[in-house]
């Protein structure tokens, strides 16, 4: 067939163009060509529209090809990546596994602490309203001591809602323990709260069944949730029915069950199974200003500014408080000086909790820092590890990076397949972190109280985090590798050099000095909570805490009752002695009062406690001054026992104080207490607080704990004998007992929990780090094998050798230890400020930290160092 | 040997009867005339590539042409290898066809 060429017949330029752009240049010239003809054809057949509406036919038929061609070349070329690497992986089985283990664990801490401040930071954020409820505190500055109260008594949250429009509602909330009578006719201690109708409306605990508005609405109501009615009712259908409960004095009272409580979530600042109406108390002890024993949380219009009611906090002291406080303040002070009224958000409390009266045990921010900084350190140690394996290998790649250079790869090619391998290497280690997530994840709930479960980690957002701290490891990680590999000339590479430079060198160490200095500064830090923790644990208190057993006593206890049951107990060999008081070491809840030395001028606020006359000895506490109380003086009805602090507040000292007498001038009564003996200072709040003024009155008559102090030995037998004991003369209440060593750790489980965790995340991190410095030796032993050929063949001795390749490593850990030293003083003299009672940090610490790691690096550089040294020179040589 | 595709086979097959003009423009306009369907450039161009590659028929260009804008063409002749296959496809079609119609 004859072309028909036509001079006039031009297709659009662009069309050339393209082609040129998607052709191999030998197939442009014919196939240009044949497109050129068809078009001629067309053209003088049908005319120029035709001719390019066929164009434009044929270009939308043909041009989708050429992206899917490309991508397909792509994944093609992807896979080959993937080949490699796993070739890699398995041609270096040693450093893969170290690579991917260091990562895994890295990514399993980092993950497992993640989780952790996650549920940390979930704290009351369930509520609808979270955001708009706070907290009623006062801060009080009184001469020198500063605190918040978080308490309130019962009128200060209807006079927020009186007093501001912008207060929308109000709920006071009571933790308290009860006694009551189940079905089997069993008395039975049991936690509650009694709080006003509103706690169902503003917070959101929602029912199962009852009317939410109502049902704390009248005196005598309670809801439970469906396991407590099980518990104490036999059945979880337990709406309507009535419960038997001690109240008022002890007497059985019915309260009706008005609803039935769902669970209360575990990640709120307060817990119950159960809640009563707040009208259930007398409304004398409501209606008080003075009495401080709830918690007041106030609603918010969405509108308001909390800022603006704290602002009006002078007015508000003024008004309500100034007139119920002036009896108890000295005429010199105002009240609205020393007292400042606060609103906490409910979502602020579980990590910024009060010091003192706190409900409930809650977390600390502190903690949620370290532990956020720890799981990003130790990543970091991860990431660094692999940087530096994968530089040191460097050399092993070479011939491939030429290679491919060499058939036309370009240096973004490589970037993207060095890129590639570490982000498959990092899903590896992540699907290797999961499963030791999940395997160590009951152990890791039992020692931080967390019920965390692995589903968390793969719902919504967290999903993405994971693939995120996947990404993010493996681009960091293999950034610089994959920019370094790339960068090797083609020529050089294939006629067989490696580079060595020094800048590599430099690198690599002071990656490896830098995971040394998180190691230490963590070592330092384990240390340091560890003897803080062990002085908090083994402290002398002040008095001998070990073999002391408290029973609890709900409501005062009957006194014709209680002197029978102590001469039965003492008659027994085991019980040594035992004493009754209304508070004991360890306790939270105190009452305080205003004393003034009657021959003083000055009032003093001092902390009160009533005791009889049996508890300075049960406690063991050291009498420094005067004597002890004692039946021989008939005057000891009205003595009173001071410690040290509160003789020096008074302005005096333990010695003169004796025989003065004390009087507490608020109080109508005009009460007076004859200072007979001074004790030791002792520990009674927690070591986080300095130790203050007590005064220890003599009246056996106001009591709730009984003390015991038995023999060593067979407690549990003891026990039995007091309980059954306990049960005879008093069978309507539960003997509720609890060691008081025990009772007062159990103030520190936080600091307690910190420690362990503490203590588990730097021993990873430090494996970690271990991982990689394995690693390095390895790879310096083999760098330098020709090298201690050469120094073995001129006579050098395997001891020499052994200390010049240990001498490198030792060095970077030494330049480690001057660089954590200061930063891990720092921190931990920071986190010493939470204690009153604490631990002064030594020289030795750092001293010990020092050891540890240079003992742990050169262990683990060891085995590889004598390998080296061992190795027959005449094999690194005989290829020279 | 992998047994022919039908594309392949039609086209091995239109390159035979074009004999000595067996260039691109009229192997398309010779099979949308026989099969009715449209052919684009990319699904002709395409298969032609892949028999060359196989063997099946080879390429050669000609000398540069005035009034081709000085582009050659490239005739395709089928190779001893391309009859075979045909051959082994046509036996196949008769065995398959055998004893039906």
């Amino acid at each position: 067939m004859p072309a028909r060429p036509s001079s006039s017949c031009h297709p659009p330029v662009w069309i050339n163009w393209l082609l040129k752009k998607t052709l191999k240049p030998q197939d442009y010239n014919v196939a240009s060509g044949d497109l050129l003809e068809e078009y001629c054809n067309l053209f003088q057949n049908h005319g120029k529209l035709q001719a390019n509406l066929w164009l434009l036919k044929e270009i939308g038929h043909d041009i989708p090809a050429i992206p899917a061609r490309h991508l397909y070349w792509r994944i093609m070329m992807i896979k080959n990546y993937l080949k490699v690497a796993f070739r890699n992986l398995k041609r270096q089985k040693l450093y893969a596994a170290i690579n991917i283990l260091g990562l895994a664990i890295g990514m399993a801490g980092c993950l497992l602490i993640y989780l952790w401040v996650q549920d940390e930071l979930s704290f009351d954020r369930y509520h609808t309203h979270a955001d708009s409820i706070y907290r009623v505190e006062r801060e009080m500055h009184f001469r020198d001591t500063h605190g918040i109260i978080p308490v309130t008594g019962g009128t200060y949250g209807e006079a927020y809602q009186m007093d501001y429009p912008e207060v929308e509602d109000y709920v006071r909330v009571d933790d308290l323990n009860i006694t009551l009578l189940d079905h089997r006719q069993v008395f039975r201690e049991q936690a509650i709260i009694a709080a006003d109708a509103t706690l169902l409306s503003i917070f959101d605990f929602p029912l199962e069944s009852g009317d939410a508005e109502f049902a704390l609405d009248a005196p005598l109501s309670v809801v439970l949730t469906a396991e407590a009615a099980e518990r104490y009712l036999g059945t979880r259908d337990a709406l309507g029915k009535t419960l038997s409960i001690q109240w008022n004095n002890g007497e059985l009272t019915d309260f009706n069950i008005t609803g039935i409580l769902k669970p209360v979530p575990r990640n709120s600042h307060f817990h119950f199974e159960m809640a009563i109406s707040i009208a259930s108390f007398s409304e004398q002890r409501l209606n008080t200003w003075l009495n401080n024993f709830l918690y007041t949380y106030i609603k918010l219009k969405e509108t308001a500014n909390p800022a603006d009611l704290e602002a009006q906090s002078h007015s508000f002291v003024k008004k309500h408080l100034a007139g119920p406080f002036a009896p108890y303040l000295p005429e010199d002070v105002d009240p609205t000086k020393i007292c400042q009224m606060r609103l906490k958000p409910i979502t602020a409390i579980h990590l910024n909790p009060s010091k003192q009266w706190e409900i409930g045990n809650q977390g600390s921010k502190t903690s949620v820092v370290i532990f956020s900084a720890i799981a990003v350190l130790i990543l970091l140690i991860a990431c660094i590890n692999f940087i530096n394996l994968s530089t040191a290998k460097a050399g092993k790649r070479a011939l491939e990076v030429g290679l491919r250079k060499t058939v036309g790869a370009h240096r973004g090619l490589l970037l993207g397949q060095f890129l590639s391998e570490t982000v498959l290497m990092a899903t590896i280690s992540a699907v290797i972190a999961l499963i030791a997530i999940a395997v160590t994840l009951p152990a890791f709930n039992a020692l931080s109280a967390k019920a965390i479960r692995l589903s968390h980690l793969l719902n919504g957002g967290n999903i993405l985090i994971v693939l995120a701290i996947i990404c993010v490891t493996g681009i960091l990680a293999g950034l610089y590798p994959a920019f370094y590999l790339s960068s090797f000339k083609p020529a050089a590479v294939l006629r067989g050099e490696t580079r060595k430079g020094r800048t590599r060198q430099t690198f690599r160490r002071s990656m490896a000095v830098i995971q040394f200095i998180i190691s230490i500064t963590l070592i330092v830090s384990t240390l340091t909570v560890y003897r803080q923790m062990n002085l908090v644990q083994n402290q002398s208190m002040g008095f001998d805490k070990e073999n002391l057993i408290v029973v609890n006593t709900l409501q005062s206890i009957d006194h014709s009752r209680y002197q029978p049951f102590r001469n039965e107990i003492l008659t027994d060999s085991r019980c040594l002695s035992m004493a009754y008081s209304s508070n004991r070491p360890g306790e939270d809840s105190f009452s305080d009062s205003i004393y003034r030395l009657v021959d003083g001028e000055e009032n003093h606020v001092v902390h009160q406690w009533s005791i009889d006359y049996h508890f300075v000895n049960t406690y063991g506490m050291k009498i420094i001054a005067g004597r002890n109380l004692s039946t021989a003086y008939s005057t000891d009805s009205s003595a009173v026992i001071l410690n040290e602090a509160a003789a020096i507040e008074l302005g005096s000292t333990p010695e003169e104080i004796i025989g003065k007498t004390l009087l507490r001038p608020a109080q109508r009564d005009n009460q007076e207490f004859t200072i007979v003996g001074v004790v030791e200072n002792f520990n009674y709040k927690t070591l986080h607080m300095d130790i203050e003024p007590l005064a220890m009155l003599s009246q056996p008559q106001f009591g709730g704990e009984i003390s015991i102090r038995i023999a060593p030995g067979d407690v549990r037998k003891t026990l039995e004998y007091l309980e059954s004991t306990w049960m005879h003369h008093f069978p309507s209440e539960p003997f509720n007992f609890y060691f008081l060593d025990e009772a007062i750790m159990a103030r520190y489980t936080q600091e307690l929990r910190m420690r362990d965790i503490f203590l588990i995340f730097s021993g990873l991190s430090i494996m970690v780090a271990c991982l990689g410095l394995f690693g390095l030796a390895s790879y310096s032993a083999q760098e330098k094998t020709k090298e201690i050929g050469i120094r073995k063949v001129l006579g050098a001795g395997i001891p020499h050798i052994l200390g010049n390749l240990l001498k490198e490593f030792t060095q970077w850990v030494m330049i480690s230890n001057i660089v954590a030293w200061p930063l891990a003083w720092y921190l931990m003299n920071k986190w010493l400020q939470n204690f009153a009672t604490r631990i002064s940090l030594g020289l030795d610490l750092f001293i010990i930290a020092a050891v540890i790691s240079l003992a742990i690096a050169i262990m683990t550089v060891l085995g590889q160092a004598l390998k080296a040294s061992l190795a027959q020179p005449v094999k690194s040589l005989k290829y020279e | 040997m992998k047994l022919l595709s039908r594309k392949e086979e039609m086209l091995l097959l239109t390159i035979w009867k074009l004999g000595d003009n067996a260039y691109g423009v009229p192997v398309r306009e010779r099979i949308v005339e026989t099969t009715g369907r449209y052919w684009s450039i990319g699904a002709v161009y395409d298969v032609l590539d892949r028999l060359v590659r196989k063997g099946l028929i080879v390429a050669q260009e000609s000398s540069p042409m005035a009034e081709r804008g000085g582009k050659a063409k490239r005739y395709f002749t089928i190779t001893t290898l391309g009859h075979e296959a045909l051959e082994e496809v046509k036996t196949l079609h008769a065995a398959l066809w055998s004893g039906l119609a």
